[in-house]
């Protein structure tokens, strides 16, 4: 019945489509890509020949290398406190209803929604007011305070799928909670734990509002991206651009892979 | 013994960590900005001393109108595009593709967007700029003599964030659409419904709430995005959220600054309201 009504399929037309979207997805870091490796001053077009100049120049580019010891120095932080706070709350909360319980788990969730320009403004503003310096120590804080609610999203289901005998078990057998907790839960909870601290770290370091809000004098790598867009750009910055880039992409997948074979 | 298996009453506290680092550090600021809109500033330091001139300010200039009608616009033109883009997307990987590549295609879509903005925003002012290859091919073809001014222009801003916003759209709708019941898309082609009623009548009805949730972010972007207002549409015509910025970065105005943001988050709330109570194309009661 239906290959006689449609006299023309429109199949085809969409998965044409679809592969025209998904070539218009990976324009711009295409686009990236080239100039990292064209032989072209102006990180543009035309083509003038491969060249790794640009990623041999990133030393030489004023303050690029300090922004990345900032970046990855902040990310690893953020990827700790995040993860720590995240999975205490998650293991505080197993398998608990309590009143009021919506409301606190929306409040937690909130700051994915809030628009980041709004968390730096509001950030700026609090560590003005209490005396806090600009700095990384406040990127420090203003990405934890981000990251910290999502690590407790991806880690939540993992812990609270642990089978509620193991705990009852651990104590019948003499463990104290604290042995239960570091001997017989934190193992089970690794790859749940590893996947929050990709995540949470990529995060910090592809974040720009809030660090650009609250950096002070200290750079972050998006920020001295940021500051160089302004000023005429070189191509070592396309060449980092394309580090940075599959540096995100290969942790995603790391991060997934982890995630998926979790054994919880 | 706690036979049911629940947990010991002491470990709650462990919750209590994230609770009050959420308090302190989002709480709180996000209390003080709402505050600072009527609070004014004394040298560099924020007074608790109320006053509504802050807002006075805010609806003093027709420039600040100005950008307010801008930010409206962009958003109004990306709910647009990405509503059409995005859906279509989403149906194209719901009805086209064979289920055990739709994952496979997701994840290649997505991917491009776990990194930095700045860094897509940056691709995209070479891929518009004058030398850049939308303007060689143009030339090539012989369809311009000159290179055509793309970057730094309203239209630049739009292809930026339809860029990411469609990809969001998508995965809202694919979500909700990939578990629509396919027999209910069977009876209605057996009982003589063209594939485009089958479209109007089943599958958009019951995809359009996650088409306006994904709305609702679309609204977040529009109105408070500056990074791709400034990297791609130039400085002029200015939108609403180059206005925050500027408060704070060339006058170091923050109670202003927090008007701004403060005018910006009600116009959020005002048209995700809006969009939010449309209402839905609706068929004979399904599902």
């Amino acid at each position: 019945m239906r290959h006689i009504r449609s006299r023309f399929s429109t199949r085809p037309v969409l998965l044409a489509f679809l592969g025209l979207y998904l070539g218009f997805v990976y324009v711009p870091m295409v686009m990236v890509a080239v100039s990292a490796f064209n032989h072209n001053r102006l990180a543009a077009l035309p083509w003038r020949g491969f060249t790794l100049e640009w990623f041999a120049n990133i030393p030489a580019e004023p303050g690029l290398l300090d922004a990345l010891r900032n970046s990855l120095l902040v990310g690893i932080a953020v990827a700790f406190t995040a993860t720590t706070l995240g999975s205490l709350a998650a293991y505080g909360l197993r398998r608990r209803d309590f009143r009021g319980q919506g409301a606190i788990l929306a409040f937690l969730a909130s700051p994915i929604a809030v628009p980041w320009v709004l968390l730096g403004l509001g950030f700026l503003l609090f560590f003005n007011a209490v005396g806090f310096p600009q700095g990384l120590l406040a990127v420090w804080v203003a990405h934890t305070t981000f990251a910290a609610p999502l690590a407790f999203m991806v880690i939540r289901p993992s812990v609270n799928a642990l089978a509620a005998n193991l705990e009852e078990a651990a104590s019948d057998l003499g463990a104290s909670s604290r042995q239960t907790f570091t001997d017989v839960i934190l193992p089970l909870l690794v790859p749940a734990l590893a996947a929050a601290g990709l995540l949470t770290f990529t995060l910090s370091l592809d974040e720009f509002i809030m660090a650009w809000f609250v950096s002070g004098f200290d750079y972050t790598l998006p920020v001295r991206i940021w500051s160089s867009l302004r000023q005429g750009v070189s191509p070592s910055i396309s060449a980092i651009s394309l580090i940075m880039l599959c540096f995100s992409m290969g942790i995603l997948v790391v991060a997934l892979a982890v995630y998926r074979r979790r054994t919880v | 013994m706690r036979g049911d298996g629940r947990p010991g009453i002491g470990t709650w506290v462990a919750f209590l960590p994230l609770l009050a680092w959420q308090l302190i550090f989002y709480a709180v600021p996000f209390g003080l900005l709402a505050l600072a809109s009527f609070w004014q500033l004394e040298g560099n330091r924020l007074v608790p001393a109320w006053t509504l001139d802050n807002y006075a300010q805010v609806f003093s200039k027709s420039f600040y109108f100005g950008a307010w009608i801008e930010s409206l616009w962009l958003t109004l033109t990306l709910v647009t595009t990405v509503s059409v883009v995005g859906y279509a997307v989403a149906y194209t990987i719901v009805f086209c593709v064979p289920p055990r590549l739709q994952s496979i295609v997701l994840l290649a879509m997505v991917a491009p967007f776990w990194t930095n903005y700045l860094i897509r925003a940056y691709g995209w002012s070479m891929v518009l700029g004058g030398s850049g290859p939308v303007n060689s091919v143009l030339q090539a073809l012989g369809l311009i003599s000159q290179p055509m001014q793309l970057l730094y222009t309203p239209l630049a801003t739009r292809i930026g964030l339809t860029h990411f916003l469609s990809v969001v759209m998508a995965l809202f709708v694919y979500a909700r659409m990939v578990s629509l019941d396919r027999r209910l898309l069977e009876a209605a082609t057996d009982l003589g419904a063209s594939r485009w009623q089958a479209f109007r009548e089943v599958v958009l009805p019951l995809t359009v709430t996650a088409l306006k949730t994904a709305l609702a972010v679309v609204i977040v972007w529009g109105f408070a995005d500056f990074v791709t207002p400034a990297v791609l549409g130039g400085q002029n015509p200015r939108v609403f959220a180059q206005l925050v910025v500027d408060s704070i970065q060339r006058n170091a105005n923050w109670t202003l600054g927090a008007s701004f943001a403060a005018m910006m988050v009600l116009s959020i709330l005002f048209f995700s309201a809006l969009v939010s109570r449309i209402p839905a194309p609706r068929s004979q009661d399904l599902a």
